[in-house]
Order: structure tokens, then sequence, then C-alpha cells
């Protein structure tokens, strides 16, 4: 990764591009996106490096953007109940692109861990910019939502 | 609330700020570009929705500006550079005639009796010692926007960057905040820039049109250097509250050293100045600036007053977008300290 303070950031190394694009694909959210679209996505993209044990956001906190685990892993909690465990390729949060609810769970990374995070602001300047590709976006997010949607209610349905 | 936690913060912010403070004369041409890229942003921005990519739209842009100032100054640099040629070759006169005027208008008000010059000197000598000041004053501030012509052909250059990569630019810095704070300062940021954003770009859109307005008063009115005061009514035109008086002002007494009757050119002078003002109020104002500054008129005051002594006539343009960004920090931040459970 080009050093921040000795390093150009303009110069095109690619070393923090590298291995973008093939995690990006892997998304379902931007499955439909062209190779020019994505690259665009890649440009919204931040990496952020989180410690063992080191919180990456806390139930109740507003929501911001969701998290693509890059390397390491990522455990979700409500409290004290663990609700799962994430690992490399998946990804989290994704609600908060859509509106700045609360968390509803807190995320920690048990391990060392590289997410990428893509954000509200971001986006919606992303959708500006290239309504065609933010439209697709948006429209796989809410698909997204509609099936997780569906699940809650065919748990609910068992539970009742 | 534990705002001691903070403490980092307001040593970060200090230091920023006073490294901003120190270097703010090499600063110029990165504010004035800025306030260039926030205006234009949007044209950029049309165009990459219509399909072409970020620098080619820059190109376009920078080309179409081209063309129209090629255009422009085909038609107008005989009139423009003749005014401009005239006001620096005049100004040593226009200067003695000011004086001459202190102490004739000394003479004429002598009656009240009270105007006794301090210690030794008399009265009329600082009259005409102030008269000939205030011409002198107004004709370096004119004069220095000609010398200011290497940061104009700068500006553009920086601005060019600043449209190009002003997101990377941004992404680098706030690359630098810590996971703790990452998600409040970029919400921060972004409603920041909305908001400063939207101020600059509307101000700077009906600052071009008031100066257009009084450009036009002015040359239909015979009044000389139409060509210069107009547009330096609308520069001044962007800072509130206080601009369009103080657009006024170079004008009136331009008018009264370089004409001998200039009863008749000041009268139209205020006609102008009410007309314009009328329109923009009415008019241009509400339709390009929309919402008008959200702040108590005390603080714009003082707002004006601290960047008039930080950096002069620039710091007074940029006082407001500065306060404002300062307003949106401190409501935000407090929201968010409190939502993120900071503080």
């Amino acid at each position: 990764m080009t050093d921040p303070f000795w390093g150009n950031p303009y110069k095109n190394t690619g070393s923090e591009g590298k291995g973008l694009l093939p995690i990006l694909r892997k998304i379902p959210i931007f499955e439909q996106l062209s190779e020019k679209e994505l690259k665009k996505v890649e440009t919204i993209c931040y990496e952020r490096h989180f410690n063992k044990d080191e919180e990456i956001f806390k139930e109740g906190a507003p929501g911001v953007g969701m998290f693509i685990i890059k390397e390491g892993a990522v455990k979700i909690a409500r409290g004290q109940k663990e609700l799962a465990q994430l690992s490399e390729g998946d990804f989290f949060g994704e609600v908060a692109l859509l509106d700045e609810s609360p968390r509803t769970a807190t995320a920690v990374a048990p391990e060392k861990a590289t997410l990428l995070g893509i954000f509200r602001p971001d986006l919606l300047d992303l959708v500006k910019r290239d309504p065609w590709a933010g439209s697709k976006i948006l429209l796989k997010l809410s698909e997204l939502m509609g099936k997780r949607l569906r699940a809650a209610n065919e748990k609910l349905k068992d539970v009742l | 609330m534990s705002w001691q936690k903070l403490i980092p913060l307001f040593a970060a912010a200090g230091v920023i700020l006073g490294t901003f403070y120190l270097l703010k004369d090499l600063l110029t041409p990165f504010i004035l570009s800025v306030f260039l890229a926030y205006l234009l942003s949007p044209v950029v921005d049309f165009m990459e929705r219509r399909g072409f990519s970020r620098a080619m739209s820059i190109a376009f842009l920078y080309l179409g500006f081209a063309a129209t100032l090629g255009v422009g100054g085909f038609f107008l640099k005989g009139p423009v550079m003749s005014q401009v040629k005239g006001l620096t070759e005049n100004m040593p006169e226009y200067t003695k005639r000011a004086k001459d005027m202190g102490q004739q208008m000394q003479k004429k008000l002598s009656f009240l009796g009270s105007l006794q010059g301090s210690g030794d000197k008399s009265a009329t000598m600082d009259m005409a010692k102030y008269a000939g000041k205030a011409a002198g004053f107004v004709s370096s501030k004119i004069l220095s926007l000609f010398a200011a012509i290497p940061t104009m052909i700068l500006v553009p250059f920086i601005t060019m960057f600043f449209l190009k990569d002003g997101r990377a630019i941004k992404k680098f810095a706030i690359g630098f905040v810590p996971n703790r704070y990452f998600e409040m300062a970029l919400t921060l940021l972004y409603e920041v820039d909305q908001g400063i954003g939207r101020y600059i770009r509307g101000q700077l859109m009906d600052s071009v049109a008031v100066g257009a307005l009084y450009t036009i008063g002015l040359f239909l009115a015979h009044i000389k250097y139409a060509f210069i005061l107009g547009p330096l009514a609308g520069i001044f035109n962007l800072i509130p509250m206080f601009g369009p008086l103080i657009g006024a002002v170079p004008a009136m007494i331009v008018t009264a050293v370089s004409t001998n009757n200039f009863l008749m050119p000041w009268a139209w002078i205020a006609i102008i100045t009410l007309i314009v003002q009328l329109i923009d109020n009415v008019v241009t104002g509400p339709l390009i600036v929309g919402q008008s500054v959200d702040m108590h008129p005390l603080v714009i005051i003082f707002s004006l007053l601290v960047g008039a002594q930080v950096m002069g006539l620039l710091g007074m343009l940029i006082a407001i977008p500065a306060a404002t960004a300062i307003k949106v920090t401190f409501l935000v931040g407090r929201n968010r300290l409190r939502d993120y459970e900071i503080v």
C-alpha cells in the first residue's frame, strides 16, 4: 500500500486496488455491474485495518455503511448472544447504505482483520455521477432486503 | 459526558488551524481554487452523468471557458484595456484631486468649528490627508487585483486538480482518522461539504449576476471605468450584509476624483445600486441562493470581522463558508459524539 506520508497518492501503483475487483465482483450487490462500473465502486472503497478484539461498530450506533471482509474474520453479536461468525469474502451492515437507522448488533474483529468499507455518502455521490450504476446497486440492495425479510417471515411463521 | 476524551481532537484541530494561519499567504490560490471547484463541480458531474470520463468532462469545461473568454475578450478587450490603462495612468492625478477635494470640503465645513486636527496639525491637512489616503487605498486595491494576475493564472490549474482528484484527496485525508471516529468523521465531512458547497455555489452565481447587472448599469449611465467598477461590485457582493454597500464605495470614490462634477454620477450610482439590489433581493437572490445563510446577524458580523483581521478581503470572502463549516461541525459533531458514545 502507498505510504500515506512519503508516497505519491496519485501514482497508480494499484497496490490498494489490487485484489479489490475480484472481491467486489463476488458481492451480490455488485454482480450486475460492468467492469467500468465496478472500478467506480472500487474508488469509493475504504480499506480499514482492525486489531484483535477491536470493535467495528456498536449496537445502537448510527449506521453509515457496509463492510466486506478482505482478510480475517468478524463476529456479530447482540448483547452476549453471538449471531454470526463471518469470514473472508462475507459482507455485513449493508442496510446502513439505505438509511441511518441504528445498528442492530455489534461487530467485533476476533483477530486482526482488513475490511473494505463502502459508505452511504459516497454511494449517494456515485448515484449522482452514474445513475445507471447507482440504480443497479440500489436494486440489488432492495432484492437483498426483500430476501432477508422473507426469511425472517418464514422464521416467524415457524415460531408462531 | 467525558469531554476530556476530545482533548486530542481539539489539539489536532488547533494544530491544523494554526498551520493554516501561518501559511495563509501561500494558501490564497488554493482557497480561490476550492471556491471555483465547488462552483464548477456540478457542471463536471453533469457531463460525467452523460457518459464522459471525469478528465474528459473537465477538458470540455475548460475548452468551453477558453472559447467564451476568447470571444468575450475579442469584443471587450478594447473598452476594458482602455479603462484599465486610463485608471492606472491617471491614478496619481486622481490622488492629488482627492486631497484638493478634501481641503475644499474642510473649508466648507469649517463653520462647524469643531474639526481641529490633533497636535499642531491643522484640520485642513488632516481632511486632505484622509481623502488622499482613501483614494490611494481604493486605487491600490484595484491595482492589486491586476498584480494578482500570476495567482489568477495558477488558480485554473489548481482548480483542475481539485475537480479531477477532489474525491481522492478527501479519501486520502480521511484515511488518517482512527477507526473509532471514522464513520463520524465521514458523515461530518459529507455534511460540511454539502453545506458550504451549496452556499459557495449560490453566492458565486449571485455575485456574477450582480456584477453583470452593475456593469451594464454603470455603462448605460456613462460612468467612467464601468468595466472595472462593475465586476468589483460583484466581488464585494460576496460579503453578506455589507457587500452591496462596500461595492458602491469604490465607484463613488473613483467617480468623485475622475470627474469635475460628481454629484450627478453619484446619484446614478446610488440609483443603480438600489435597482441592482432590488433585482438581487427579489429575483436573482431567491432563485440562485435560495435559503439565506442560516446564521444570526451578529454571528455574521463577528465572522466577517475575524475574517478581515486574519486575511483581509479574502478573509471576509471565506468567513461565512468557514463559519458554516464550524457550525455544522459543532452541531453534527456534538450529536454524533453522543450517538457513537465517544463522549
